[in-house]
């Protein structure tokens, strides 16, 4: 397939090589193709990349393991190449390109820098010291091109007593303060991997900042993103909390300081939630007359936020009882018509089929060699000049060798066929 | 007011930029915070009352106070503000003065709000055909909903939320207004973008971020999941732990010090290197014999290994004893713990800072590094007006005696 990626976006004509691994950094390079640049990941036949593409052989049966897994391929079935069927994978790499090399040996090093020669920006999320290690640190790669841009995201940074630290999201997130004052207020707390979509931003600013100092100085520079300090960040108000008065946040759960009631309201049918804030006094009155003056809210105490905090238990009761006679959606178009924000608990499905969504071109129906054709998320923006185009499905491996190898480099066709044979350009993982 | 030709002296990215911000909230002055903390001139334009994250929390003694929310105190640094009621005609004339000089202007009202006030994006692009305008809304600038209220807790809802908590309970959202900040940082990448092409070509553009689109885009268990459901028609389990499954061995375990240490999930890998840290003959004849097995055949005895192990050390010397064998060992933080954190420190993270009615607190610092540097608070954030005279001055052309007026008038405060 020679399908070429049309100009778009206001960063047409930047080229950025992706050499991350599983989530986060991927996030970032996301961003920078939906906003037209030409991302390039670079693989390599001989290392199976785990984090990111999922289990080589996942477990296929119908023991509970596999079916958990299998969830993440098309129809349930990982195929012969479940490298290339897997949703966090495809989810994030449609707009990318995908080519190999073998970087641990010289002549894979070799053709490395000559790309670099030919890109704007160098994205990654290894292990800290892995490119030093290969002979590709950004002090080799900068003097091939001193216009280089060179985003690193580690955990914690490049330097610091801990900086060596190694550990999954979870590790992280934990080290980073936010799960003690996440969950349930008397238990459990509840995880996420909000660092990690975090990080996609975080990293691709950092890209873009240098980027457009570039234009003023010429020369490219290292940027670096610790993903627990980006993450940290949108922790602020709770790290204001702790500094200001000397404490642990509360655990709130659905619950807020700022808005009451606040909660998460049982709807009609199985797994059914509708969430709504009180922001004032007056969304108050609005809510206790859209629930028709129930005479249990109508005490005078409750006109005031503080008096509805310390009675938020009995308010969420009868809050509940509207709630659990409408369909979330039903309840959450009468609240907000009455100008109280609120929302359906959206599972997959029901995003799926939401008319915002759809409305505003948000999914992209994209055909995929080895998947098929499925509605894709898009682009996280929307622009009136440069709008974001998401123009092909994710690559399979090497999908791209042709382009990049001759179109980009330069090589030979009797150069290319000798990489083919040295094991460089392929299609299947050794 | 500085070009953009005229940034030549710059230290900071976006040093020279003039963006005329009219965000409230926590999504758009997020956004914001990223353009000056990085270099760039934000010039706050309030309401009188002022932006209603000055209401919110957190307060000294949880007691409100306009100038002393660490909600508004985070999300405001290196802001000058001004407050101009631009419902009045000539509040408003005043501002598209200063908006049409910017280089990006970013805002954060209900769509067509601004265009009612002449202050909407064709029309300050047509007076300035380079200007970004950002609009940073719950739904977007169209679409049904678009008129509608949200909250964190409602943007959570519609994406993501339906993943997050215990399968027999409630769905519960995340940790404090993370989910409006990564909102507001997902505009900044598109504003960047949009300012690099004005850069390049000469032309701005109108910017359309709406947070239930950066929501359902987002990683965290949302933009794949989504996926996921189209191909196999399944969606995301709600489970309180995230990450491979319950571990029956590996988790939390707490030091001599009363903090915490956590292994995670042990992964397969590791396990050797945490036999060889713990160190107990047993454990180690059992991993000799089974091999990968010991997990799933011994979870309590691995456990109780471990407790003893944390439990005689200082939690910060577990995880680099750990963390140097290789066995990934973190300490638990939380947001208090975490102003202390060794490493955090030694990286001079934590910014202190001096702020007339709040005081000396301590703030996040860079959440990236430009070429080592980039990042600075040059000013805390902003008493309510505290720039009206001297920015309506420079950037307005308003002369003391029309200030006087429009002060009296209460067009300006």
């Amino acid at each position: 397939v020679t399908d070429r990626q049309p100009p778009f976006g206001p960063l047409r004509g930047i080229r950025v090589l992706d050499l991350t691994i599983a989530l986060a950094g991927a996030f970032s390079t996301m961003l920078l193709a939906d906003l037209g640049a030409e991302v390039i990941k670079i693989e390599s036949l001989q290392h199976y990349p785990t984090p990111t593409k999922g289990p080589r052989r996942p477990p296929r049966g119908d023991d509970a393991v596999s079916m958990s897994g299998a969830r993440d391929y098309p129809d349930s079935d990982p195929g012969p190449d479940p490298w290339n069927r897997l949703s966090w994978f495809n989810a994030q790499a449609r707009n990318k390109r995908d080519a190999t090399m073998d970087l641990t040996r010289e002549r894979g090093r070799d053709l490395f820098l000559r790309l670099v020669e030919k890109s704007d920006g160098l994205i990654e999320n290894n292990a800290s010291g892995l490119l030093e290690k290969l002979g590709i640190g950004p002090d080799v790669l900068q003097r091939v091109n001193p216009r280089l841009i060179i985003v690193r995201m580690p955990p914690l940074g490049s330097w610091g007593p801990d900086s060596s630290a190694t550990g999954f999201g979870w590790h992280f997130e934990d080290l980073s303060g936010v799960l003690r004052v996440q969950g349930y207020p008397e238990g459990p707390e509840v995880g996420s991997i909000f660092m990690d979509g975090a990080s996609g931003p975080g990293g691709a600013n950092a890209f873009l900042m240098a980027l457009i100092q570039r234009r003023r100085t010429g020369k490219g520079v290292v940027c670096e993103m610790a993903q627990v300090e980006n993450m940290v960040c949108h922790m602020g108000d709770l790290t204001m909390d702790a500094a200001i008065n000397h404490r642990r946040p509360r655990r709130w759960g659905n619950r807020s300081p700022d808005f009451a009631p606040q909660g998460c309201y049982p709807c009609a049918g199985k797994d059914e939630w509708v969430v709504l804030s009180v922001r004032s006094d007056e969304e108050w009155v609005r809510l206790t007359g859209l629930l028709g003056g129930p005479a249990a809210l109508a005490r005078g105490a409750l006109a005031t936020r503080t008096g509805r905090l310390d009675a938020h238990d009995q308010i969420d009761l009868v809050i509940s009882e509207w709630t659990r006679t409408r369909p979330p959606m039903d309840a959450a178009r009468e609240l907000q018509e009455a100008g109280i924000p609120a929302g359906p608990v959206l599972d997959e499905a029901a995003a799926l089929s939401d008319p915002q969504l759809h409305e505003r071109g948000f999914f992209h129906l994209l055909e995929h060699p080895s998947c098929g054709v499925h509605f894709h998320p898009g682009a996280n923006f929307a622009m009136s000049r440069t709008p974001p185009e998401i123009w092909r499905a994710a690559p399979t491996l090497g999908q791209d060798n042709e382009y990049v190898y001759k179109d980009v480099i330069g090589v030979t066709e009797a150069e290319f066929d000798q990489l083919i044979a040295e094991r460089h350009v392929g299609t299947d993982y050794i | 007011v500085p070009s953009r030709g005229e940034r030549n002296s710059a230290s900071q990215p976006l040093t020279g930029l003039l963006v005329v911000d009219f965000t409230e909230g926590i999504a758009g002055p997020y956004c914001t915070k990223l353009l000056a903390d990085f270099g760039a001139r934000v010039v706050k334009i309030e309401r009188r009352g002022g932006d209603p994250a000055r209401t919110m929390a957190p307060f000294p003694g949880d007691l409100p106070d306009l100038e002393k929310s660490g909600m508004f105190l985070h999300l405001n640094t290196n802001k000058e503000s001004v407050v101009i009621d631009i419902a009045n005609t000539e509040g408003a004339g005043i501002a598209r003065t200063m908006a049409v000089r910017a280089d990006v202007v970013v805002e954060s009202s209900r769509p067509g709000t601004m265009a009612s006030l002449g202050l909407g994006a064709d029309d300050l692009i047509a007076a300035n055909p380079r200007l970004i305008f950002t609009s940073i809304t719950p739904f977007g600038q169209s679409g049904p909903y678009k008129d509608w209220e949200m909250t964190e807790i409602v943007a959570f809802a519609m994406g993501g939320m339906s993943a997050s908590g215990s399968a027999a309970r409630e769905p519960v959202k995340l940790a404090g207004n993370v989910v409006m900040m990564q909102s507001g940082a997902t505009a900044c990448v598109a504003t960047l973008g949009a300012l690099f092409y004005a850069e390049e070509h000469g032309a701005g553009q109108h910017v359309d971020v709406a947070t239930f689109e950066t929501q359902n885009g987002t990683l965290d268990r949302r933009r794949y999941y989504l996926l996921s459901y189209e191909y196999s028609g399944t969606t995301g389990e709600r489970a309180a732990v995230v990450g491979a499954g319950r571990p029956a061995a590996g988790g939390r375990f707490e030091c001599a010090d009363g903090q915490m240490v956590t292994t995670g999930r042990i992964w397969p890998d590791h396990v050797g290197r945490m036999v060889g840290v713990l160190g107990d003959a047993d454990l180690a004849g059992l991993w000799e014999d089974m091999g990968l097995e010991v997990m799933a055949e011994h979870p309590d005895l691995i456990n109780r290994l471990v407790a003893g192990w944390a439990a005689v050390r200082e939690s910060r010397a577990a995880m680099r004893e750990a963390q140097a064998a290789g066995w990934p060992v973190v300490v638990v933080n939380d947001p208090l713990l975490l102003l202390d954190d060794d490493h955090l420190r030694a990286r001079g993270f934590w910014v202190t800072a001096d702020h007339p009615a709040a005081g000396s607190l301590p703030y996040t610092g860079a959440p990236w590094r430009v070429d080592g540097a980039g990042w600075a608070i040059r000013r805390t954030a902003p008493l309510l007006g505290q720039d009206t005279d001297a920015v309506l001055a420079e950037l307005a052309g308003v002369r003391e005696d029309e200030m006087l007026r429009l002060r009296a008038a209460g067009t300006v405060a």
